[in-house]
């Protein structure tokens, strides 16, 4: 069960014909729908760490809205590390078709600045990922 | 709790998204490294700080 706001990791999904794994989401919508004719019933947005400094000045050139978890009293157990949400990214799951687990959530305002960022600054139309889905 | 009740307009934001591939869109992407007290449901992390403010950083 997850919810909007909800970081959650996924254990196991397609990419074709190989299964990825590991990589955390910042669930946006938890009620069904219908893309292109597949269900789904989650979008979420990918994180991502920095590699490096250079990396982190050319990833902020772009549509990902920053993160810095850097209250220690609330991210006990985090990672103390900047990262970002890549959020011109639409990632739709079927929760029945995924293996995830939920490890923490967005405080609310941050929930807000995100979805204002992604309401009213994204420079692109948000590309829409939906391999995971069957029909 | 009001925040967690807030809506994304899918319809408007997403009417010209062009579909790309799981393996197109995690190009450079580097999954977090989050300990396994997260991982093992232990501890729980809260995201509370981000914006653009913090690009400048």
């Amino acid at each position: 069960m997850c919810e909007i706001g909800d970081i959650i990791v996924i254990e196991k999904y397609k990419d074709g014909n190989h299964d990825l794994s590991k990589h955390s989401f910042v669930v946006i919508q938890d009620e069904g729908g219908c893309i292109r004719g597949l269900s789904f019933d989650i979008i979420a947005l990918v994180m991502s760490s920095f590699k490096d400094e250079q990396q982190r000045l050319r990833k902020m050139q772009y549509d990902n809205f920053p993160i810095v978890p850097n209250d220690r009293d609330l991210t006990e157990g985090g990672n103390e590390k900047d990262g970002y949400i890549k959020a011109d990214q639409f990632y739709f799951f079927q929760k029945a078709n995924i293996q995830y687990r939920v490890i923490g959530k967005l405080k609310d305002d941050i929930l807000l600045l995100l979805f204002e960022y992604i309401e009213t600054e994204l420079k692109e139309d948000p590309k829409l990922i939906i391999d995971n889905l069957k029909a | 709790m009001a925040t967690r009740n807030a809506k994304l307009n899918f319809k408007k934001i997403i009417k010209n998204g062009k579909v790309i591939s799981t393996k197109e869109s995690l190009r450079d992407i580097t999954p977090i490294p989050w300990n396994k007290d997260v991982l093992n449901g232990n501890k729980k992390v809260v995201i509370t700080e981000g914006g653009k403010d913090i690009c400048a950083k």
